[in-house]
C-alpha cells in the first residue's frame, strides 16, 4: 500500500499533478468520518418501549430469466472448488416461484430526527470458492467493513462507489485480511474482481441500522422502528428499485410487498 | 510479407551499405515483430476486461514484477501480467536499438530519431502504469492505445530507414514519384490514425456495443436515435468506410502509375488485403458481442493498416525528404564502399566451401537407407523383404508424429476422464488414413521418387512393389482408417481425415510439381491429424482444436524450409520449385521460416488464451517459440547448412516438447 501510494506521488507530480488527487486517498480515517456521520443526524435516540415494526417480502411478478453462465476454467482453483456448471446468483427465486431473495430494503427516507452510534464490529465480506458471500449486503458509514480472502487462488478487490473513493486492493496470499470503511452513505456500491470477471457483490452504505437482504424466500423484518411515517426502498440487480410509503404508530407492525416484474433482457 | 524488406533484392545489388546496418536493419525487424506481440498482448488486456486484474503497479500484487511467480497468474492476471512482460521486453530491446542506432547510424537525424523512439516508449509504459493505478480513466486509456500506435510506427519507420533498399534510395529512382501520391498516401496515415484514436475511445468508453447490429445499425442504414455512446461508435463505422474508399483510390493510383514499383505496389496490395481482413474482424466483434480473441485480433490488425500504409508514405516520400541524410551516410562509408550488400562468404553459390556438404552428414544419411538395395535385389532378399516393403510404404516414421499429434489432440479434447479404448480407435484410424496416404502418395510420385538420391531406394522406385498393388493396398488403408473413425469416434473426424486424404493426394501431390507454395498447401494435411484426434474427443473443433491446429501448421514451414535447403539440389533434380531451388540464394526459404516461426510465437500461446493449457505452458511456449524463431532468424541471415541443420533439429525438438508439456499443464 504503502509503496503503491509513493508512486502514485511521484508520478502524479510529475506528469499529471491535477488528477493525483482521485488515486491516493482511497484509504480513509474511520474515526474522523464516523464523527461526521454522527453529527449528520438529528440527535434525537429511537425509544425501543415505543418502537414497531414493517416486515414483508419481496416477489417476482413472473418467470424470472435464468441465470447467466460463467465459466471459471481460466482459474483451476475456481474450477475445483466449485465445479461445472456455474451460473450467476443475479435471481434468487423461492421455491413457491414468487419471492425474490438477494433484494435489499431499507427506510430511505423518514428518520432525519435521529442519530445512530456507530458499530464498532466490522462487517464482513470473504472471497471463498471464487464468489463473494455474502453477494449482497447493507453496513454503515464509518463502520469497517473487513475483506478476506479465503481461496487459495489471488483476487483483487476493486470498489467501484460514486459518492466514496475506489479503491482496488490485492489480496495474492490465502488468509489475507484488509479493513476498509466508507464515509459517505451510498446505495449501492458494487464489488468486483478484475481477474475472475464473473465475481461481483454489492454492499449498500448507511447512516442508520434500518436494512435487511431478503431471503431467499423472500422474507425481510426491520425491526425497532420508531413511530412515524418512512419511505422504503427495495433494490434489485437487475430489477432496479420499488418504493413503498409506510407509517406506523406506537409498537404497531406493517406488512409491505415489493412487486418485481421481469424485465427483457436486452443490453444497454 | 517481406513488408519492411527491401525491394526485390534480384534487380541489382545495392551500390554502398554499411554492413553493421545489416544487423541493425534485421534487429530493427525483429523490434517491429516483438511491438506486434506486444499490441496483441495489450488488446487482449482491455478485451477482457483485465486492466485492473493486477491493482499495483510496477510492482505486481506487491511482487517485483520479473519476480512474481508464474503459478499466480491465473485467469486474468495472466494478460496484465503478461502484457507488462512483454512489454518489458519491449522496452528493453528498444533501448537496445537506441544504443545501437547511437553507435553505428551515420545519419544524424536519424540518431535521434532513435532516441525519440526511446522516449515514447518509456512514457508508453508510465501511462501504462497510471492507468492501471487511476483505475482506468477512459482519457489515459486511450492515450495509451493512441501512444502505442505512434511507438509501433516509430519502429516500422527506423526498419524502413535502415533497409538496404531505402538507402539505395529504391534504386534512384525515387525522385520520379510525384506529388499526388505523397499527399494521398499521407493522407491515408492520418486518416487510418484518426480511425484508430476513434476506435480507441470507443473500446474505453465501452460503446464496443453501443450499435448492436451490422451492417444496419438499429435495424436502419443511419441510427434512430442517439447518445454519446452511438455516436462514437457510429463515427467508426463512417471512418471504416472512408478509410475503405481512401485505400482502394490509393491502390488503384498506385497501380495505374507506380506497377514497376514494387516497394510501392507490395505494401499498396498488402493494405488491401489488410483492410478487407479489418472490416470483416470488425463486423465480426459487432456480431460476436466482443468476443475477446475476434476484438483483440481487429486491433492487431488495425495496427497494421496503420504501419502499411506508413511504409508507403515513407516510400513516396522517399525522393524529396532523406537526401541530406543519405549524403551523409554516402560520405561517411568512404572506405567501405567497395564492399557489396552482402557479405559473400554468406552466399552458398558464390562460396564453393559453404556448398560442400558436411561429409558426416551424408554419411549419417546413406546409412540410414536400407542396405543391399542397389542392385535389383535377389530373389530370397526380394520375398524376405515383402511384409517389410509394404510397412515401409505406409512412412512409419513420418506416422509416428501422426500418431502423436492425433493422441495428443485427442487427449487435449477431452473434457472428463480419458477413455483408452477409444482414444486408441480413434488414433489408429487417424494413422490407417495417414499411412494409405502415404502408399497412394508414392504411387503417384514413383517416377520423381526414383530420381531423388533420398527417395530412390523406395520399395516403388527400386521394383519391389508394384504400382497396382500399392494402390490397392493404399485405398484399402484408407478406407478402413475411415470408417474406424466414422464408426467410432464421430462423422467430423472422419470428414477431416478424409479432406486430409484429398488435400494431401488431390491437391498437394500434383501442385508440388508445380509451385512452391505447395510447401503451405502441404502443410494443411500436415497438421490436421491433430484437429482429427482433438475432434474424435471433443466432438467439434472449438477455438481448442483450431489453436491445435494453427501451431502443427506454422511450425511446419520453417520446419520444411530447413528441409528443403539441405535437399535442395535433390529436389531440383527431381524438378521440385521448392523455394531453396528457384532462389538459390536461400533468401526466400529463409525469409518464409522467418515469418512463419514469428507467427507461430502468438499462436503458440493461444492454447493458455483459450483455456486447454496453464500459464507453465504459457512460459515454456514463449520460451521455446522464441528459441525457434532465433533458430529460423540465423538460418536466414547466414543461409549455410549448419543453421538449417540447427533449425531442422530445433523444430524436431519443439513441436514434442510443446505438445507435452501442453498435455501436462491440461487445464
Amino acid at each position: 500500500m504503502r509503496l503503491r501510494n509513493t508512486w502514485v506521488g511521484l508520478l502524479g507530480i510529475a506528469l499529471v499533478g491535477t488528477l493525483a488527487c482521485g488515486g491516493g486517498s482511497s484509504e480513509t480515517k474511520p474515526a474522523e468520518s464516523a464523527a461526521t456521520a454522527a453529527a449528520a443526524g438529528g440527535g434525537a435516540k429511537v425509544d425501543a418501549a415505543t418502537a414497531g415494526n414493517v416486515k414483508g417480502m419481496a416477489v417476482i411478478d413472473g418467470a424470472a430469466p435464468k441465470n447467466e453462465t460463467i465459466k471459471m476454467n481460466a482459474d483451476p482453483v475456481c474450477v475445483k472448488a466449485n465445479g461445472t456448471p456455474q451460473s450467476q446468483e443475479t435471481y434468487m427465486v423461492a421455491a413457491d416461484g414468487k419471492g425474490l431473495g438477494n433484494v435489499f430494503v431499507y427506510v430511505k427516507d423518514g428518520l432525519d430526527k435521529y442519530t445512530f452510534d456507530t458499530p464498532t464490529e466490522s462487517a464482513k465480506i470473504d472471497q471463498k470458492d471464487c464468489r463473494y458471500h455474502p453477494h449482497v449486503f447493507g453496513m454503515r458509514v464509518g463502520q469497517p467493513l473487513e475483506i478476506l480472502n479465503s481461496d487459495p487462488t489471488l483476487h483483487n478487490i476493486h470498489a467501484l462507489p460514486k459518492g466514496n473513493a475506489e479503491f482496488n486492493n490485492g489480496q495474492p496470499i490465502q488468509g489475507m485480511k484488509m479493513s476498509h470503511t466508507f464515509d459517505k452513505p451510498e446505495v449501492m456500491v458494487p464489488f468486483k474482481c478484475d481477474v475472475h470477471g464473473w465475481m461481483n457483490a454489492y454492499v449498500a452504505v448507511l447512516n442508520h441500522p434500518y436494512f435487511m437482504v431478503t431471503d431467499k424466500d423472500g422474507k425481510f423484518d426491520l425491526p425497532n422502528l420508531p413511530p412515524g411515517t418512512y419511505t422504503l426502498e427495495a433494490w434489485h440487480e437487475k430489477l432496479g428499485t420499488q418504493v413503498a410509503t409506510v407509517t406506523i404508530g406506537a409498537k404497531e407492525s406493517k406488512d409491505v410487498t415489493f412487486t418485481f416484474k421481469p424485465v427483457a433482457t436486452a443490453t444497454n | 510479407m517481406g513488408l519492411v524488406g527491401p525491394a526485390r533484392p534480384t534487380h541489382q545489388p545495392y551500390p554502398t551499405y554499411l554492413p553493421c546496418l545489416t544487423m541493425l536493419h534485421r534487429f530493427a525487424k525483429f523490434l517491429v515483430a516483438c511491438t506486434v506481440l506486444l499490441i496483441l498482448a495489450g488488446s487482449l488486456v482491455t478485451s477482457h476486461d483485465a486492466g485492473l486484474s493486477v491493482p499495483d503497479w510496477p510492482t505486481s500484487y506487491g511482487w517485483n514484477m520479473f519476480t512474481f511467480p508464474p503459478s499466480m497468474w491465473v485467469a486474468n492476471i495472466l494478460y496484465e501480467h503478461g502484457h507488462r512482460l512483454i512489454a518489458s521486453s519491449v522496452g528493453f530491446l528498444t533501448i537496445i536499438m537506441t544504443v545501437w542506432l547511437w553507435m553505428a547510424e551515420p545519419r544524424r537525424w536519424l540518431r535521434w530519431f532513435g532516441v525519440a523512439t526511446l522516449g515514447s516508449v518509456v512514457a508508453q509504459g508510465l501511462l501504462g502504469g497510471l492507468t492501471v493505478l487511476f483505475f482506468l480513466p477512459a482519457a489515459i486509456s486511450t492515450a495509451h492505445a493512441g501512444l502505442a500506435e505512434i511507438f509501433f510506427c516509430m519502429t516500422v519507420a527506423i526498419a524502413i530507414f535502415t533497409s538496404p533498399g531505402w538507402i539505395a534510395g529504391y534504386h534512384d529512382a525515387s525522385k520520379d514519384i510525384g506529388p499526388p501520391l505523397r499527399r494521398l498516401a499521407t493522407f491515408a496515415t492520418l486518416l487510418i490514425y484518426t480511425q484508430i484514436l476513434v476506435g480507441a475511445t470507443m473500446r474505453h468508453t465501452g460503446a464496443g456495443l453501443a450499435i448492436p447490429d451490422f451492417p444496419l445499425m438499429f435495424g436502419h442504414v443511419i441510427p434512430d436515435h442517439w447518445s454519446q455512446g452511438i455516436a462514437i461508435h457510429f463515427t467508426h463505422r463512417v471512418g471504416a468506410l472512408l478509410v475503405t474508399l481512401t485505400i482502394l483510390t490509393l491502390f488503384a493510383h498506385v497501380w495505374s502509375r507506380y506497377r514497376h514499383r514494387p516497394e510501392l505496389t507490395r505494401p499498396a496490395a498488402f493494405i488491401v488485403a489488410l483492410v478487407a481482413v479489418q472490416v470483416t474482424l470488425g463486423a465480426l466483434t459487432v456480431l460476436s458481442k466482443r468476443d475477446p480473441l475476434v476484438n483483440s485480433f481487429h486491433v492487431v490488425c488495425g495496427a497494421m493498416v496503420l504501419t502499411t500504409s506508413l511504409v508507403l508514405t515513407l516510400r513516396a516520400w522517399r525522393g524529396s525528404i532523406a537526401d541530406r541524410g543519405l549524403r551523409n551516410a554516402d560520405s561517411h562509408d568512404g572506405v567501405q564502399s567497395a564492399i557489396p550488400i552482402r557479405n559473400p562468404i554468406h552466399n552458398p553459390i558464390r562460396n564453393p566451401q559453404s556448398t560442400i556438404r558436411n561429409p558426416q552428414w551424408r554419411g549419417a544419411r546413406v546409412k540410414a537407407t536400407p542396405a543391399g538395395a542397389t542392385a535389383i535385389p535377389a530373389p530370397e532378399a526380394r520375398r524376405a523383404t515383402g511384409a517389410a516393403d509394404y510397412f515401409a510404404l505406409t512412412k512409419p516414421r513420418l506416422n509416428v508424429l501422426v500418431v502423436a499429434t492425433s493422441a495428443a489432440g485427442y487427449y487435449l479434447g477431452v473434457s472428463g476422464g480419458v477413455d483408452a479404448r477409444s482414444m486408441i480407435e480413434a488414433v489408429a484410424g487417424t494413422a490407417l488414413v495417414a499411412g494409405g496416404a502415404a502408399v497412394l502418395n508414392q504411387v503417384y510420385e514413383r517416377d520423381t521418387d526414383a530420381l531423388m538420391r533420398r527417395t530412390r531406394m523406395r520399395p516403388l522406385p527400386a521394383g519391389r512393389v508394384t504400382a497396382g498393388d500399392a494402390r490397392i493396398f493404399g485405398l484399402a488403408l484408407s478406407l478402413a482408417g475411415l470408417a474406424l473413425l466414422a464408426a467410432r469416434a464421430n462423422w467430423l473426424s472422419a470428414g477431416l481425415a478424409l479432406a486430409t486424404l484429398v488435400i494431401y493426394l488431390v491437391v498437394y501431390t500434383p501442385m508440388k510439381l508445380r509451385t512452391s507454395l505447395a510447401t503451405l498447401v502441404g502443410a494443411v494435411p500436415g497438421a490436421l491429424p491433430a484437429l482429427i484426434g482433438w475432434t474424435a474427443s471433443h466432438g467439434s473443433i472449438a477455438y481448442g482444436g483450431a489453436a491445435l491446429f494453427a501451431i502443427v501448421f506454422l511450425w511446419q514451414m520453417p520446419h520444411f524450409m530447413a528441409i528443403a535447403w539441405l535437399y535442395r539440389e535433390d529436389y531440383g533434380k527431381a524438378g521440385f520449385p521448392m523455394l531453396p531451388v528457384i532462389d538459390p540464394e536461400g533468401r526466400r526459404a529463409g525469409r518464409q521460416a522467418v515469418w512463419y516461426s514469428i507467427a507461430l510465437v502468438p499462436v503458440s500461446l493461444l492454447p493458455t488464451y483459450v483455456g486447454i493449457a496453464g500459464s507453465v505452458y504459457f512460459a515454456a511456449a514463449f520460451v521455446l517459440s522464441i528459441t525457434l524463431l532465433v533458430l529460423a532468424v540465423r538460418f536466414s541471415s547466414t543461409r549455410k547448412d549448419a543453421e538449417a541443420r540447427a533449425l531442422f533439429f530445433g523444430s524436431i525438438t519443439y513441436l514434442p516438447l510443446i505438445w507435452i508439456i501442453m498435455m501436462a499443464n491440461k487445464l
